[in-house]
C-alpha cells in the first residue's frame, strides 16, 4: 500500500512541498543567508538614505519586499517562513493525537458503537468547531490571566482542547470502520487459530486500516489549520498573548501579541489593521491556503490509491 | 468420563436483531467419537455454522449462549477461561470456512497466514516457522511450496486458497477440525481434492472431523454419523447407512431426492420446496417441524428426538393431539 502511494504524483508534489516549507522554515537564515534577529526586529520607521524618516509601520510591499511588515515593522515574509514550523508541526501534533485517542479508546471496545458520542456528533454537527474551541480557549485564556502558567502549560492545555474537540467524531467513523473489519471471515479465521486480539489488531485490523488513517490523519491536520485560522482572528493564539494598545488616548486599538510565532498568531494580530495592511493577513492566509492545497493533494493521492485498491 | 471427544448437549443459540430476539439453533445436541467423522446437513440457514461457531465461542456479538453444554475431551468449554479458550482454538480444534477468498487476509502472504497458529501457541521456533509453513504447503498438495509461500491470497486460484486454509487448519495438529462447507464455493473436480485432504488428515492423525455441509453426497462419501438440520432443530440422526437406507424425516429423504441422479436424467432435478410433508406422519405421530414454514405456528412447538430404530434418532412433536393417521 505505501510503495502504492509513493506512485500517486499528487500524494508527492503534497508530501515534497510540506517538506520543504518545514526544512527551509527550519534553516532559513542559512538558506537566505540573512540573520534571524536582524530580520525579525521591529522596525517603527523608514528611513532615507539621508537618515530621514519616510514612513511610519506598517509598511507595505513595495517599501519592504517581499510582502511588506506588520503593525511593528516586522518583516512579514520571514515571520512566516518561520512560524511555518510552529503552525505545520502544531497542526500535525494535534492531528496525529487526536487519531491516536480516537483509534485507541475505538480499540478499547470496538464491538460498541458508541451510541451516545455518534448523538453528541450529530447534535453538534452544525455548530462550527471554531465557536465550541472559543468557549473553551476563551475560559482557559481567562483562568491564565488570573491565575498565570507557563507558556508550555498553556499549550499543553489548548493542544488537549483542540484534540479533545477533534476527537469524538473521529472514534464514530473509526468505531465504524473497526465493526465492518471484524466482522470480516479472515477475522473469524484468525481468531478461530487463537489469536490474542492485540494481535489480530496490530497484524490484520490496523495494517487494513492504514490507508484510512493516513487519509483522516492529512484531514485532520487540515481541520487543525483552519480552526487555528478562525482562532486567530478571534484573537486566540497557541501559547498565549500578551496585548499592547496602540492608537492615541482618543481611540486605543488594543492588539493581542502572539508569544508563539505560528501563522495564525500574525493574522489575529494584525486584523485590527486589516485595511490598513492587508498583506499582513493576506499573506499568513495564503501560506495557510497553499498548505491545505498541499494537503488537500496527499488527500488526492490517497483517495485515488484506495480506488485503485477497490477496483 | 464422557466416551465422546466433543458432546454438544442441548445447545440453545438466540440473537438480537432490533431488539426482538431470534433463536438459531434450539436444543441441538451431537456427538462426535475419536477419529469418526460427523456429518451436520442442513440447508442454509438451519443454523449449522452457528452450531459450530459455539463450540470455538466465536459468535458474532449480537449472539448468545441461552443454554446448554458443550464438553470436549471431558471439558465443558462454556465453563472455560477466554485464555484457555484461546489455546483450544487452532491447537485441539481447528476450523476450516466456506469462504476461502474472505477467510484469508488480502494484504498478507499465504506463507505468513499459514504460520499464524503456530505463532500463537508458541509450537515451533520462530526461526522454523518458514520450514514449517513450506511443509505444510507441500502436505496439502503444493508442487512448489516456496513459490506459493510467496503470494497473496488474490494471486491463487478458489481450490489453492481452500488447500491453504485446510494448511492453517492443520498446522498445529488439532484433534477435532471442524469443516463448515470446505467445499462449497468449489468447482467439482476441485471438491474431491480438498475433501480427500481432510480425510486423510482425520486418517493420518485419527483425528474427528465436524464436517458441515448440505451436500448429501459429501455425506454419502465421507461421513460415520449424520445430524441433519433444519430451522435449528436436529431432526434426524443415525449413522450414515442407516439414514440413507431408512431415512425417515421427510426433509431428510428430500434431501436425499435432491441429489441429481444419473439414471433418472428425463426427470427434473427437484428443490426441497418441491417436497411437502405436512400431512404426513409415522407410526401415529407427527413429525416436527411439519412444514418448512418457520412462520407456522407449530414450527416450534415442543418437540423431541425419538429413538426409531437401535441409535437412529428422528424429531417428533410431543403434543399427542397433533397425531396423524397415516404411518
Amino acid at each position: 500500500m505505501i510503495m502504492k502511494l509513493v506512485r500517486q504524483p499528487q500524494f508527492i508534489i503534497g508530501v515534497l512541498f510540506i517538506s520543504f516549507l518545514l526544512f527551509f522554515s527550519f534553516y532559513w537564515p542559512v538558506l537566505l543567508d540573512v540573520n534571524k534577529q536582524e530580520s525579525l526586529k521591529l522596525m517603527d520607521f523608514l528611513y532615507d538614505k539621508e537618515g530621514r524618516i519616510i514612513d511610519a509601520a506598517p509598511f507595505s510591499p513595495s517599501q519592504v519586499p517581499p510582502v511588506g511588515t506588520d503593525l511593528f515593522g516586522k518583516n512579514i515574509f520571514y515571520q512566516v517562513i518561520d512560524g511555518a514550523k510552529y503552525t505545520i508541526l502544531i497542526a500535525i501534533a494535534i492531528a496525529c493525537l487526536r487519531i491516536l485517542f480516537s483509534v485507541g479508546i475505538t480499540l478499547l471496545n470496538p464491538r460498541s458503537s458508541f451510541s451516545f458520542l455518534n448523538d453528541i456528533v450529530q447534535a453538534t454537527l452544525y455548530i462550527p468547531t471554531a465557536i465550541i474551541a472559543y468557549i473553551f480557549m476563551s475560559s482557559l485564556l481567562m483562568k491564565h490571566s488570573m491565575e498565570p502558567m507557563s507558556v508550555m502549560k498553556l499549550i499543553v492545555f489548548q493542544c488537549a482542547i483542540l484534540i479533545g474537540i477533534g476527537v469524538p467524531p473521529l472514534i464514530s467513523t473509526f468505531s465504524r470502520e473497526i465493526k465492518s473489519i471484524l466482522n470480516k471471515d479472515h477475522i473469524t479465521n484468525t481468531f478461530a487459530l487463537g489469536a490474542k486480539k492485540p494481535y489480530v489488531y496490530y497484524r490484520h485490523v490496523l495494517p487494513e486500516l492504514s490507508t484510512k488513517l493516513i487519509l483522516l490523519f492529512a484531514q485532520q491536520v487540515i481541520q487543525t489549520l483552519i480552526l487555528m485560522a478562525h482562532l486567530g482572528v478571534l484573537a486566540i493564539f497557541i501559547g498565549g498573548s500578551s496585548t499592547v494598545v496602540l492608537g492615541d488616548i482618543f481611540t486605543p486599538i488594543p492588539v493581542s501579541i502572539p508569544i508563539a510565532g505560528e501563522w495564525a498568531g500574525i493574522i489575529g494580530m494584525n486584523f485590527p489593521k486589516l485595511k490598513a495592511a492587508p498583506w499582513a493577513i493576506l499573506t499568513p492566509l495564503a501560506f495557510f491556503a497553499v498548505s491545505i492545497f498541499a494537503l488537500n493533494l496527499i488527500i488526492q493521492g490517497i483517495q485515488n490509491c484506495l480506488e485503485t485498491n477497490k477496483s | 468420563m464422557d466416551q465422546h471427544i466433543l458432546h454438544v448437549k442441548n445447545l440453545s443459540v438466540s440473537f438480537n436483531k432490533n431488539k426482538n430476539k431470534m433463536t438459531a439453533v434450539s436444543d441441538v445436541s451431537l456427538q462426535i467419537d475419536k477419529g469418526q467423522t460427523v456429518a451436520l446437513i442442513g440447508e442454509s440457514g438451519s443454523g449449522k455454522s452457528i452450531t459450530s461457531l459455539s463450540v470455538l465461542q466465536l459468535l458474532p456479538p449480537n449472539g448468545q449462549l441461552e443454554k446448554g453444554s458443550i464438553t470436549f475431551k471431558g471439558k465443558d468449554l462454556l465453563k472455560q477461561s477466554e485464555k484457555e479458550m484461546r489455546r483450544i482454538r487452532g491447537n485441539e480444534i481447528s476450523m476450516i470456512f466456506q469462504d476461502a477468498i474472505a477467510s484469508l487476509n488480502p494484504g498478507m502472504k499465504v506463507g505468513v497466514q499459514i504460520t499464524e497458529g503456530l505463532k500463537y501457541h508458541k509450537l515451533v521456533p520462530k526461526s522454523d516457522l518458514k520450514a514449517e509453513a513450506l511443509q505444510l504447503l507441500e502436505q496439502v498438495g503444493f508442487k512448489n511450496p516456496a513459490h506459493i509461500y510467496e503470494q497473496y491470497p488474490v494471486q491463487l486460484s478458489g481450490g489453492m486458497k481452500q488447500r491453504i486454509l485446510i494448511a492453517m487448519a492443520i498446522s498445529c495438529k488439532p484433534q477435532l477440525i471442524i469443516a463448515d462447507e470446505p467445499t462449497t464455493s468449489l468447482d467439482v473436480t476441485i471438491q474431491r481434492q480438498v475433501l480427500d485432504l481432510i480425510d486423510n488428515y482425520k486418517s493420518d492423525l485419527d483425528a474427528s472431523v465436524l464436517l458441515i455441509t448440505h451436500d448429501f453426497g459429501v455425506v454419502a462419501e465421507y461421513a460415520d454419523w449424520v445430524y441433519v438440520m433444519l430451522g435449528g432443530h436436529i431432526v434426524e440422526s443415525a449413522d450414515v447407512y442407516t439414514i440413507f437406507k431408512n431415512p425417515v424425516h421427510p426433509y431428510t429423504k428430500a434431501l436425499i431426492e435432491s441429489i441429481p441422479n444419473p439414471e433418472k436424467s428425463q426427470e427434473r432435478l427437484k428443490s426441497i420446496q418441491d417436497f411437502t410433508f405436512e400431512k404426513v406422519g409415522y407410526k401415529g405421530r407427527t413429525f416436527a417441524p411439519e412444514t418448512y414454514t418457520l412462520e407456522s405456528k407449530s414450527f416450534n412447538a415442543p418437540s423431541s428426538l425419538v429413538e426409531v430404530e437401535p441409535l437412529h434418532y428422528v424429531r417428533f412433536y410431543d403434543d399427542e393431539r397433533k397425531v396423524v393417521s397415516i404411518g
